[in-house]
Order: C-alpha cells, then sequence, then structure tokens
C-alpha cells in the first residue's frame, strides 16, 4: 500500500480504516481460504490425479506452492495467480510497450515481463500502407518510424524457438502512441477483456489499457490518420499546428490521476471505474492535482466500498 | 563484562538466554521496486529491494542462459553504527556479506523458470545492532516473495552465540563484539535444509550442537512470523483487487448459427484456397459445432484461426 506517502490527519485516516475494512469484509469467503504464500501446502485430493500449474511443485507428494498468491482450480489444474509480480504474457495480450533499443530488423521494448520483448520490422504495417518484402532501405529508415523512448502499442505474437517474446502490430490501431501519459501499474490490476481500446467520446480520449500494467491516456487519434508520413521537418510543423487543446489535456491529466489513485488502492482496473472515479472528482470540484491527495484518496475508497456494497445487497436481494 | 546475569539469567538487555529480539516485517515499501520489504529485528533494522526477473544487463555475467542470474548488493548505511565510519562500497566485509546473501537465496529461488534473465537483490542496512545479514536474509525472503519470484521454501536466517558458559539466541551488537563465537545459520525453513551456516572463532563440538540447535530454533520462529506477514499482504491485495460482482457478468455470446455460418464460411473460403489438407465435415452433436483441438489445427492456419471439421 503506498499510503504512506500521503499525509492523512486523524479523521481520514480513521475514514480510511473503516472503508478498507468494509472492502475486505466485502470480499467472497472463497477469496481469504484460497490465499496461498510461499511454501504453504495446498489441499488436493491426492486420489483424482491433479495437474500441477504454475506456482506449485512437488515435495514429498504434496502440492507446494512456490509463490504468494491465490490459489485457482480449473478441473484438474491446480495453478497460483500471483498478484504482485511482473507481466506473464499470452498470446494476443494487447500491450503497451517503450522501446528502449533499435537492433538490426528489430526494435526492442520493455514491458514489464522479465526480459525484452522483440517487435521484428517485419511483423508490424509499414506506414505506406503497402505490403512488400522489408528491403535493406526501410532496414536504415527504422528509426522514422519508431525512436528509442517512443511509447508502443502492440499485440503479443507468442514465443520463439529460442524463448524470445516476440510481438506484432499488424493493424492500423496499432503504432505510436503520441500526446498522452504512460500510467504503469501492477499487471494483475488489469483484467483480460475483449476491449482493450477505448475512446472515451464525451474526453476525445483515447485510454489503453495495456495487459502489462501499462496504461495509456492520450488524445483521441482518427484511426488511419496516424499512418500520415511523418519524417523529419515536417512533422515539427505539424506538431506546431495541431496542438492539443487544453481542455482535452485537463481530461488527459484528471484521467491519468483517476488511474494513479485506483492502482495504488489497488483496486481492479475497468473503464467503468475508472470514467467514474473522474466524474465524481469533478462533480466534487476537485482540481486535478488535488486528486492525488489524501482526501479525494479516502474519498475513492469510500466510494468503492459503497459501490460494492450496493452491488452485494442487488445481487442478495434478487435471489 | 558479565553478558548473563549470574542470580537472574537474564542478558544485558533484558532478554532470557533464548529470547529473541522483536520481530517486525513490512512488504511494499520502496514504490519502484517489484518488491520490497523493511524488517526489523529488535534495533537492526534493514531494507530490500528486489528488481526483476528482468533482462541481463551485463551478458557477461551471464554464465548460464536458462537460469535467472542472481545478483546481490549489501550496503550498510553510514548512519547504520554508532559510530560514522567511512566505508568504501568495495569493502571486503559488504562484497563477503553480499555474496553469503545471494548464495543463501539462490539455494531457494527456482531459477530455472526464469531463463534469460537477471535478479537484482539490494539490502541497505539503515541501523545495525548486530546480526545484519541474518535481517538481510530475512528480509530479501520477503521482498522476493512481494515480486512474485517463484521460490522452494522461505529462507530464513538467525544467529546464535555462546557466552558465559550459556548459549545465546540472536546477539546483539554488544554480546557480538564481546569476542566469543557467533554462529549464523539459514535455513528451509519447510524443508529443514541448511542453506548457510557460519562461524567466526572456535567452539567445542557439543556445545556448537547447542548452539547450531538454538539458532536453527530462531529461524523456525522467524519462518513463521514471515509467513504471517507475507500472509496479511497477500490477503489485503487479493480482497481489495477483486471487484466482487465484475466477474460474474453473463458472457455476451454469440449464438450458435451465427457461429457455425462464420466458421464455415472462413473453412469453405480456406478450403478453397488449398489450405487444408483433408475435406471438412461437421461434427453434430448437442452444440453444434466442434473445436478442434490445438494439436489438430493445420499447420499453415493462423493461430487465432480455430476451423472445424
Amino acid at each position: 500500500m503506498k499510503d504512506r506517502h500521503l499525509s492523512l490527519n486523524q479523521t481520514q485516516r480513521v475514514r480510511l480504516e473503516a472503508a478498507l475494512h468494509e472492502l475486505q469484509s466485502l470480499a467472497p469467503a472463497a477469496a481469504s481460504a484460497a490465499a496461498v504464500t510461499v511454501a504453504d501446502t495446498i489441499p488436493v485430493n491426492q486420489e483424482d490425479n491433479i495437474l500441477k500449474g504454475h506456482g506449485t511443485s512437488d515435495q514429498d507428494g504434496e502440492v507446494v506452492a512456490t509463490l504468494c498468491g491465490v490459489v485457482e482450480r480449473v478441473n484438474k489444474l491446480v495453478y497460483v495467480r500471483t498478484l504482485r509480480a511482473r507481466y506473464k504474457p499470452e498470446v494476443g495480450d494487447i500491450i503497451v510497450g517503450r522501446v528502449i533499443e533499435i537492433a538490426p530488423k528489430r526494435w526492442r521494448l520493455e514491458i514489464n515481463f522479465s526480459q525484452d520483448a522483440v517487435l521484428m520490422l517485419s511483423s508490424m504495417n509499414l506506414p505506406d500502407g503497402i505490403q512488400r518484402r522489408r528491403t535493406a532501405v526501410d532496414e536504415l529508415n527504422m528509426r522514422s518510424i519508431f525512436e528509442e523512448n517512443d511509447v508502443i502499442c502492440a499485440e503479443v505474437r507468442g514465443f520463439q524457438h529460442d524463448g524470445s517474446l516476440h510481438l506484432q502490430a499488424r493493424s492500423e490501431k496499432y503504432g505510436k502512441l503520441e500526446r498522452g501519459q504512460l500510467l504503469m501499474v501492477p499487471p494483475y490490476l488489469v483484467k483480460r477483456k475483449k476491449q482493450h481500446f477505448h475512446h472515451l467520446e464525451q474526453y476525445n480520449v483515447d485510454l489503453i489499457l495495456g495487459c502489462n500494467g501499462f496504461i495509456w491516456v492520450g488524445e483521441h487519434v482518427v484511426v488511419g490518420e496516424k499512418t500520415k508520413p511523418t519524417g523529419g521537418q515536417q512533422r515539427f510543423s505539424t506538431e506546431a499546428e495541431n496542438f492539443t487543446p487544453l481542455e482535452t489535456r485537463k481530461h488527459i491529466c484528471r484521467l491519468a490521476n483517476a488511474v494513479r489513485v485506483l492502482s495504488a488502492l489497488g483496486f481492479t482496473l475497468t473503464v467503468e471505474l475508472i470514467i467514474e472515479t473522474m466524474e465524481a472528482s469533478v462533480s466534487s470540484n476537485a482540481e486535478i492535482n488535488d486528486m492525488l491527495g489524501a482526501e479525494f484518496y479516502v474519498q475513492t475508497a469510500e466510494r468503492e466500498a459503497k459501490r460494492r456494497a450496493d452491488l452485494l445487497r442487488k445481487k442478495n436481494g434478487a435471489r | 563484562m558479565e553478558y548473563v546475569n549470574p542470580l537472574t539469567g537474564f542478558r544485558v538487555d533484558g532478554r532470557r538466554p533464548n529470547e529473541m529480539r522483536q520481530l517486525k516485517g513490512e512488504v511494499g515499501v520502496v514504490a519502484r521496486a517489484d518488491g520490497s520489504a523493511l524488517f526489523e529485528m529488535g534495533n537492526t533494522r534493514v531494507i530490500a529491494a528486489v528488481y526483476g526477473p528482468r533482462e541481463v544487463q551485463n551478458k557477461g555475467q551471464q554464465v548460464n542462459s536458462n537460469e535467472a542470474l542472481v545478483r546481490c548488493e549489501y550496503r550498510m548505511a553510514e548512519f547504520s553504527t554508532g559510530d560514522r565510519r567511512r566505508k568504501p562500497k568495495g569493502d571486503r566485509r559488504s562484497t563477503e556479506i553480499s555474496l553469503v546473501i545471494r548464495q543463501t537465496m539462490e539455494a531457494s529461488i527456482l531459477t530455472h523458470l526464469m531463463p534469460r534473465s537477471q535478479i537484482d537483490i539490494y539490502v541497505q542496512v539503515l541501523q545495525a545492532d548486530g546480526g545484519t545479514r541474518s535481517a538481510c536474509i530475512n528480509a530479501a525472503t520477503l521482498a522476493l516473495a512481494d515480486a512474485g519470484i517463484p521460490m522452494r521454501d522461505i529462507v530464513t536466517s538467525c544467529s546464535a552465540g555462546y557466552l558465559c558458559s550459556t548459549p545465546l539466541l540472536d546477539l546483539n551488537y554488544l554480546e557480538d563484539s564481546a569476542g566469543g563465537s557467533d554462529v549464523t545459520v539459514g535455513i528451509l525453513a519447510k524443508m529443514d535444509k541448511v542453506t548457510l551456516l557460519q562461524m567466526d572463532a572456535k567452539l567445542p563440538m557439543d556445545t556448537f550442537e547447542n548452539v547450531m540447535g538454538l539458532a536453527i530454533e530462531g529461524c523456525k520462529a522467524i519462518a513463521s512470523y514471515i509467513q504471517e506477514c507475507m500472509q496479511i499482504n497477500d490477503l489485503n491485495l487479493s480482497k481489495i483487487a477483486v471487484p466482487t460482482m465484475d466477474i460474474t457478468q453473463p458472457l455476451k455470446s454469440l449464438t450458435c448459427c451465427g457461429w457455425m455460418a462464420f466458421v464455415h464460411c472462413i473453412a469453405v473460403h480456406r478450403n478453397f484456397l488449398g489450405l487444408l489438407e483433408r475435406p471438412m465435415e461437421y461434427v453434430e452433436g448437442p452444440v453444434g459445432l466442434l473445436l478442434s483441438p490445438k494439436s489438430r489445427r493445420p499447420q499453415n492456419s493462423p493461430s487465432h484461426f480455430v476451423g472445424i471439421w
């Protein structure tokens, strides 16, 4: 928990504790039963031959956890889902990463995985949009596509035979991300969903929830427009012309701060929750910078506790 | 000087010979690290931060690319001791303790699960009052667990000494510098295996066994405390993160016939192109379609496509 960085006063501390306590009490009872730590024995029925998945090992015929987390059971498979760990890629995940190196025919990206991901020149669409073999000239012009420290959105293609992770960006929605903020949150807070790209029309903002815990909040880009050739001098002139309006920039900052608050509290990030938090900040007249302060932090915790309590009540009432 | 009071049997700081100092563990103290922990044993206070598994920075250090490379750096803060002595970074004591901690932790980390990567453990002594290497190992264990790095078992460490013909558990600075022998033991708590054993000065064989037995008891007590710390942290994270309801929302499923038609289109199209090795056929069943298992997928079909036949 990062609330140590906040200077809470006495009332706020009490309120926060109450809210967190309520959140914990609202969690399903199964959650506490399934939590394991390193070297805990996982109770299994030895007769139905189970499959030991990630985070488990066999010691003297017992299944023992090698990680801290939550035990998940899928039919015969028993595995431990970690909470605070690095990202574990799965094929097809949408991720946001940062270019750290340009190597021959490939970019190396930092994606919060145990190794750097590789984006091959051949596994992305060229800016001119033509399908053709990549030539030596393309290879020399790689910096005109992505430079070091650029933020990129891509998809996980899979592991190569040598164990390296390859990405692909074969669609117009992938590519360089500009005019926005990159936020890094623990990957367990982002759940795999159908939709990871979100265009928030009311704010003219794009929100990308990368499965690796990198979250992009930026100005909305019309798909197809960003494939315009952007070379050298021309780029600077266009950048100066169509700058991001102040209103949009404020929205970006508000959304980004909402994500920061939610991740500091440790809530699973969904678009609905982010927008709700942002709107709450607007309606409570909180300044953008006050969103990271103690008062809003406590308010967010209380609001979420209330929301979950209401949901639970509704669910129980329906039964 | 009397280290154990002959009348009461208490030590200089008021503990009994087999009593440990107060333990305190806190997880998640460094925001930018993958895992971090603060560990206190009485007045000894240590902070550990774990970065990784991450890409190997210095490829020359990598011995075996099928295993993760574990690195460790032990440092004492300038202000950690009573007298403020200038200690250069590369002093021999720090280097030795870094090596000891690295080897101890490496015995527990399942390095083969994280190939082509490295794990950095930084331990910093904030307050030194004896038993810093034990405290560092305990802090490192907590930090590694916080970072979600798979481990065989919990490694804990504790020291014990022999003064005034009494075995003493968990020596403080005063007792440590008394000149008696000092045994530091590190164990894998559940598996009952020793991963670290160091001793300064000499001890007779039978006394050594007693002292080591005492240190192992101490290790086990620390292990149960550390596990408690992990458990609390684990529960806090998992309970707060999980939205009670959001997971149970119904799947928006396409109707079965819609799927059939869609898959059929693709399959016919692919068949037309001559991409399928064998003619396709439908499997009639209650669901209406049967998705082929991965192994039966033709080699040339893209990974996201699952055909039926």
